[in-house]
């Protein structure tokens, strides 16, 4: 009668907490489906249970104390102490492993280990006790569960029954246990029961992986544990179980949708295998449903606490244990997008990104993050993108520009107004018709005519649905997304979101539709000249600029002349400190104002952009100076009358006016790269090299021309070289070998006797 | 003459002395002399010529060879000065080698056992053994007379024994195996001074060991024939003279006992045992010792490098460096000059063999970067710690110097890439105004890194970030008493962030810096290209600061720097070459620098300046701190360590004659200490 009335309690007891709309939603769901399903349970059940009992049979549980009572078998335990274990026969064996099956044996071997065993035997014991407690520990599980529901105490509901379950000798040591024992040997005892419910986590865990279809219902009796009661081992046990469960689903979930089956499916008579895989199906989605929502429940429970500003008791351990929810969360967010509940993770994660909590708002975000990466159907990318823009706005645009920034991880390239474009994926290659000729015989031929067939249909139909459906979505996505930036443009000009708004703008700058062009740069110079914008949103909004003109924006007729000035100002800002790294920004701009618009440009610009490049590559990191350098290379190519800056001859009149902010009137013929002497002096190879070439005219063959470097683009370069995790690239060359030094120390030797010859 | 020589010297070593190459020595001993009597000054000069050698070398000729030798490298090294030396002063070349202050030798020969006194009086209490001979003053002055006269093995085998009883009475209660004892304090100094002054020289002549003609290998006494036969007594008494120097603390007794160790290198480096223990010990006082201690103990070590490179370089290199990390872990005014020794000194030594060098600097360098990757990808408080302190910095500090005293190597060019990459990335770790300091010493590294070895580092940009970040228009929120001294501070509290000191210390450094490292780029032909962003940023900075005490160095910079910038710009515009022409533009530099240039002058002008303000603000400090206690005691110090030398010199003189050592020392980045602090 246990079991049944245990399966009912649950579900009660969480219905008198508070559930969220969607979780309601959810259960509706799942509610029919769980109905269908409850006699099948019953009988499940029982069936376990009787199982349990044969096994329970077995081994019957003895009280920890009671072997001390028991004089004979210990004389017979000493006895076999003292045979030699090679002496042992088949029945000695038997009979070990008979009496291995009752507690009192094992019990003592864990607590009363005799001094005198031998060490393969000590082992084999270890092993079997190892397997045995385990069992136990799910048995008691079980008795609590049965007696739980009338008793209720101020301390909880569990304690209580537990108490019940025991012995009157094992409530009397309980009770004394805690009185008598040192704050010492608590703690062993705590490690001790950490270990012990170890065992169990993983005994239960390790069944379920083995035999997803079988021990499905284990995941049940872990689920359980989640509810440890025991004060001092409660949260690290919880943490564990929590942990272990996240992986279990990760584990066992199929890689599709489980859908409820129809009522036409459930009447018709199936196949015994088919049937098991219902019951597994039916079994994990319900398991994993109550694990998400006990998830969620952790998670609440920490925040309401937290807005109540109640009693801090538990205050740590909840917190503690939310954290732990949130990483099972965003792990189960990452790896299982396409099984059920996705969205309900989505919904819940979302507002936990602009968490007060730094850590668990930088764990969402990373979690989002990464999903955006990796998605590559487009479908949950969509979905969290919806739920983000829903709260941005509820929130009235108070979040936190990590929520915002997690969305330049898009994996958009491509949308419905560019679907014209001709698909450019490779496509598979057919043998021609001479050459199967040539090398297959006619049977062969025939198959492979079949077989080629099939494979371009299949082909076809997969790839013309896959990408128009993930077109659709990317569009759709895109959307929302840009429906978010310009609000924010609109409505909330100086809030802190500005910046990742100019970013995520300028990231996805060639995706925009035509349409938004004119009023975008419209806010954007606008935006630009208030001048309250840092170096890095000015950089941005460039780069925002020319994104769009160098695309569908060419058609425009709108001449940027400011933007670059405004870029031609800003470089002599920049430096080999903090603003280091927005030079890459400033490698995209310049790839696309001067090199693609070159027709656009004159060459005082472009001159003027090289000096002034070629200065600033003088004040920034070797990464930045490489960088820049191939820039200037790429202008040089591009405007070959550049040259006059490398020799040293006035055209005209008027002197280089170097802190003019004008690239037009700064008189930029009259000077020469001088700055590429300093650099072929730099500490970092590579610069000296680029400075060289630059300084030679930039030629492509002789000893000053590049070679491999020149294929990389500007910005790859400057990624290649980053210095940020402290590697060296190029390598440093490592000591070397022996022969060389007698030779140097030789030369050293020399140089000193020269010396004292002088004398 | 000398006396009053030694008078000058003790002034000279008070004095901030920066540089320590011989030359420029020389030649802020001229700038400090001043406009006295141009006689007294060469006097002067030469005196010191004369300490830097016998502080350097091993002094084994006469002093007067010695000075001519040093002459003739001054004539190598600095020939305008030579000649200048020539047309002055003959007589001071042509030096007679006769040397004329014997008498004074004498007289101070004889204030040495003062020096030598022990406290005894607890030795007394040991008296332990039967049989053993109790050691008299007498059976001393007959050891020495016979030692004069005829050293037979019989002879020093006793009196190693008696040494060795000597010795262990140091110890407490010793080994008590001796056969003689010795009780008595006196005594004690007796034997030990005895023995000091006069074995070496027996010990020669036991083994009839006659110094090389060529002068410039060592002899090993193992080529004696009779060196088998005595091998074990002269065991004995160097492992006696190793455990002696174990066990003393009285500073000049220990220069006096390194200094007969030095002696006998060459006995040390036939045993291999006994030569362990000696470096040992000679780490020590290298590492903590007294001033003087400290440079006998290199010098020691130094010889034996260099006689036996391929045993001991090695390992001594390691143990010199690990000690050296160990002994900067705390910088304070008092302990820095000691600091810099240290990376002169070891800097000497990396100069023997470049190829160890490198293998060294390889592997700690690449030690520093990984410490500097760990703090990078942790981003926590205790690794940064582990990359901002001390001593991490002034391995910074002195691998740059190493690198830059060793410039013109081909074997050592590629570390200078990791190393400055190492010192960016430290200061990028964390650019918060609180490390400011440790910012500046970084710059400070590479400024010196960049203008020795002729590398370009863009160091222009941290400066500039500073003025860029600290708002100089903000009130102060606390007055302060005392200015900060940022040579021996890595970060600042927050305290200090809020004081007026702060800034005004902020912009005093900023400005020497600036100064320092443009004067270093000043002939560049990319100068203005160079200072274009400084140039725009101080006058942004001249525009947005009220405060009238900033702005006027801020300005006078601007004006030098855009002075230097117009010259340079003005001279390369008529220079006929283009920018590919690098030979030519190498010379145009070269010939930009011996014209001069605006910069460069007053940056010499403002670095004369610069020292005597420096001298004024620590004679200064002296005095307002002679009312503290603590500061008496370390003046009184120092005083002591003026005669410490007069005393530990007059022992070079004494064994002058005798000694057959070969003066190979290079002298690149001498060895003299400098008491005055900053870098």
């Amino acid at each position: 009668m246990g079991p049944p009335r245990s399966k009912k309690r649950r579900p009660t007891f969480r219905r008198l907490l508070k559930t969220s709309g969607v979780k309601l939603e959810n259960k509706l769901k799942n509610r029919t489906l769980k109905q269908q399903n409850v006699a099948k349970k019953q009988r499940k059940e029982q069936k376990k249970l009787r199982a349990a009992v044969k096994d329970a049979a077995i081994r019957t549980p003895r009280p920890l104390e009671t072997y001390r009572n028991r004089p004979e078998e210990e004389e017979e335990e000493e006895f076999l102490e003292t045979l030699p274990t090679d002496m042992m026969e088949e029945d000695d064996v038997q009979q070990m492993t008979a009496m291995a099956r009752q507690a009192s044996f094992i019990t003592r071997d864990l607590s009363a280990c005799g001094p005198v065993h031998g060490g393969k035997k000590r082992s084999a014991d270890a092993v079997r006790s190892y397997e045995k407690v385990p069992r136990k520990m799910v048995r008691t599980e079980e008795t609590e569960v049965i007696h739980l529901l009338p008793i209720k105490d101020q301390r909880g509901v569990v304690p209580q029954s537990v108490e019940r379950g025991m012995t009157q000798q094992q409530r009397l040591v309980r009770l004394t246990e805690m009185a008598s024992l040192t704050a010492e040997q608590r703690e062993t005892l705590r490690v001790q029961k950490i270990n012990d419910r170890k065992l169990v986590i993983a005994s239960l865990g390790s069944a379920v992986v083995s035999d997803p279809y079988r021990n499905i219902k284990r995941v049940k009796e872990l689920r359980g544990m989640l509810m440890e009661s025991d004060p001092s081992v409660a949260v690290t046990v919880r943490k564990l179980v929590m942990v272990s469960l996240m992986e279990i689903f990760k584990d066992i979930a199929p890689t599709y949708r489980i859908r409820p089956l129809t009522p036409e499916e459930k009447a018709a008579k199936v196949k015994k295998e088919t049937q098991q895989i219902r019951e597994f199906e039916e079994g994990l989605v319900s398991q994993y449903k109550f694990y998400l929502e006990d998830l969620e429940q952790t998670i609440k429970d920490w925040k309401q606490q937290k807005k109540k500003r109640r009693q801090a008791v538990g205050f740590d351990s909840y917190r503690g244990l939310a954290e732990v929810s949130v990483r099972c969360l965003c792990s189960l967010l990452l790896a299982l997008p396409h099984f059920n509940f996705h969205n309900n993770i989505v919904v819940v994660l979302v507002p936990l990104m602009n968490d007060a909590d730094k850590q668990v708002s930088q764990m969402c975000c990373d979690a989002f993050r990464n999903l955006f990466q990796q998605d590559k159907e487009g479908g949950a990318s969509l979905a969290a993108v919806r739920v983000i823009s829903g709260l941005v706005k509820r929130l009235n645009y108070h979040v936190r520009p990590e929520l915002l920034r997690t969305l330049l991880s898009l994996r958009i390239k491509e949308v419905q107004m560019k679907k014209d474009m001709e698909d450019t994926a490779p496509t598979k290659k057919f043998m021609n018709n001479k050459e199967k000729r040539k090398k297959l015989s006619r049977m062969q031929r025939k198959w492979k005519k079949a077989e080629e067939k099939l494979e371009k249909e299949l082909l076809e139909a997969e790839a013309s649905e896959s990408k128009e459906k993930k077109i659709k979505l990317h569009t759709e996505t895109l959307n929302i997304v840009f429906l978010v930036y310009f609000r924010i443009l609109k409505k909330a000009q100086k809030s802190v979101l500005l910046p990742a708004v100019l970013e995520g703008l300028a990231n996805f700058a060639h995706l925009i539709n035509l349409e938004f062009f004119d009023d975008l740069l419209n806010v954007l110079q606008n935006l630009i000249q208030s001048g309250d914008l840092t170096n890095r949103e000015s950089l941005h909004c460039i780069q925002t600029v020319f994104t769009i003109l160098s695309g569908q924006g060419d058609v425009l007729n709108i001449d940027p002349l400011n933007f670059y000035s405004q870029l031609y100002r800003m470089l002599p800002r920049l430096h080999a400190g903090a603003p280091n790294d927005d030079i890459i920004i400033v490698l995209r701009c310049l790839d696309a104002m001067l090199t693609r618009r070159r027709k656009q440009v004159t060459l005082q610009r472009a001159m003027a952009f090289v000096k002034r490049l070629s200065t600033l590559s003088l004040h920034v990191l070797p990464n930045a100076s490489v960088g820049l350098l191939a820039a200037s290379r790429a202008t040089v190519h591009a405007f070959p009358r550049c040259d006059l800056l490398l020799d040293n001859e006035v055209q005209g009149s008027g002197f280089y006016l170097a802190e003019l902010d004008e690239p037009e009137h700064c008189n930029s013929q009259n000077t020469a790269l001088w700055e590429l002497q300093p650099l072929q002096r730099h500490y970092h190879p590579v610069v000296r090299r680029l400075a060289l070439h630059l300084s030679h005219g930039a030629p492509s063959e002789g000893s000053a021309a590049l070679g491999a470097l020149s294929r990389k683009s500007p910005a790859e370069l400057f990624n290649a070289y980053s210095v940020r995790d402290m590697t060296f690239n190029p390598p440093v060359a490592p000591p070397g070998s022996k022969k060389k030094k007698s030779f140097t120390a030789k030369y050293v030797f020399y140089t000193y006797k020269e010396f004292v010859l002088v004398l | 003459m000398l006396a009053n020589s030694f008078q000058l010297l003790s002034c000279l070593f008070c004095r901030k002395l920066e540089d320590l190459s011989v030359d420029e020595f020389l030649l802020s001993g001229f700038d400090s002399a001043g406009e006295g009597d141009s006689d007294e000054e060469l006097i002067y000069t030469y005196c010191i010529i004369v300490v830097v050698v016998i502080l350097l070398d091993d002094g084994k000729k006469g002093k007067a060879t010695e000075h001519k030798e040093q002459l003739s490298r001054l004539k190598n090294k600095d020939p305008e000065f030579y000649k200048f030396l020539q047309a002055n002063d003959q007589t001071l070349l042509n030096f007679d080698d006769t040397d004329t202050s014997e008498d004074e030798d004498e007289k101070k020969y004889h204030r040495l056992p003062s020096a030598l006194e022990f406290s005894c009086e607890n030795k007394d209490l040991h008296t332990v053994a039967v049989e053993t001979i109790k050691v008299t003053d007498k059976m001393i002055e007959d050891w020495k007379a016979a030692m004069k006269k005829e050293p037979t093995p019989r002879l020093f085998r006793e009196v190693t024994q008696a040494f060795k009883a000597a010795v262990a009475t140091t110890k407490g209660e010793g080994g008590a195996q001796c056969r003689y004892k010795v009780a008595d304090s006196s005594v004690f100094n007796a034997l030990v001074l005895f023995c000091i002054r006069d074995i070496y020289v027996a010990l020669q002549r036991m083994l009839n060991l006659k110094p090389d003609k060529d002068q410039k290998k060592l002899v090993l006494p193992s080529s004696s024939p009779k060196w088998q036969k005595n091998q074990l007594d002269v065991k004995m008494y160097l492992s006696g003279v190793v455990q002696l120097l174990s066990c003393l603390t009285e500073s000049t007794v220990i220069s006096a006992v390194l200094r007969h160790a030095n002696q006998l290198a060459p006995y040390y480096l036939c045993l291999p045992k006994q030569c362990r223990h000696l470096v040992k010990q000679l780490m020590k006082q290298w590492s903590t010792g007294e001033e003087t201690s400290r440079v006998l103990a290199f010098l020691a070590l130094n010889k034996i490098c260099r006689h036996k490179q391929e045993t001991y370089l090695n390992p001594i290199l390691k143990q010199m460096y690990i000690s050296y990390v160990q002994n900067c872990k705390f910088t304070s005014p008092n302990v820095l000059p000691m600091i810099n020794f240290m990376q002169r000194t070891l800097t000497e030594m990396y100069s023997l063999d470049t190829q160890a060098t490198y293998q060294h600097a390889f592997i700690y360098i690449r030690q520093l970067a990984i410490h500097l990757r760990n703090a990078m990808t942790m981003k926590k408080k205790e690794t940064y710690q582990s990359v901002y302190n001390w001593q991490y910095i002034h391995c910074l500090y002195l691998w740059c110097r190493v690198l830059s005293s060793l410039h013109p190597s081909d074997v050592l060019q590629p570390l200078i890439y990791p190393l400055c990459q190492v010192i960016i990335g430290t200061m990028k770790l964390v650019p918060t105004s609180r490390y400011y300091p440790l910012r500046m010493h970084c710059c400070r590294a590479l400024t010196l890194l960049s203008s020795s070895t002729n590398t370009f580092v863009p160091v222009m940009p941290f400066l500039l970030e500073i003025l860029q970040q600290v708002d100089f228009n903000k009130k102060p929120g606390r007055m302060s008493k005392k200015p900060i001294n940022f040579a021996v501070i890595l970060k600042l509290s927050k305290v200090n962030l809020m004081e007026k000191a702060y800034k005004d210390g902020l912009i005093d450094q900023l400005y020497d810096l600036i100064l320092e490292y443009f004067h270093t780029q000043a002939s560049s032909i990319g100068f203005p290209e160079l200072s274009l962003p400084t140039v725009i940023q101080l006058k942004a900075f001249l525009k947005e600061c009220k405060v009238a005490n900033y702005c006027k160095p801020v300005r006078q910079l601007l004006e030098k720097v855009q002075e230097n910038s117009s010259h340079i710009t003005g001279r390369r515009q008529k220079a006929a070459f283009g920018v590919a022409d690098a030979t030519a533009v190498a010379a145009w530099e070269k010939q930009i620098k011996e014209e001069g240039t605006p910069l460069s002058r007053y940056y010499s002008q403002w670095k004369k300046l610069r020292e005597k303000e420096i001298q004024l603000e620590i004679s200064g400090k002296d005095r307002m701190e002679d009312l503290e206690l603590p500061e008496i005691k370390r003046r009184k110090i120092q005083e002591k360590k003026v005669e410490d030398k007069k005393e530990f010199k007059d022992l070079f003189e004494s064994d002058s004659e005798s000694d057959s050592d070969d003066g190979e020392l290079k002298i690149k980045g001498s060895t003299g200490l400098d008491p005055s602090g900053g870098f």
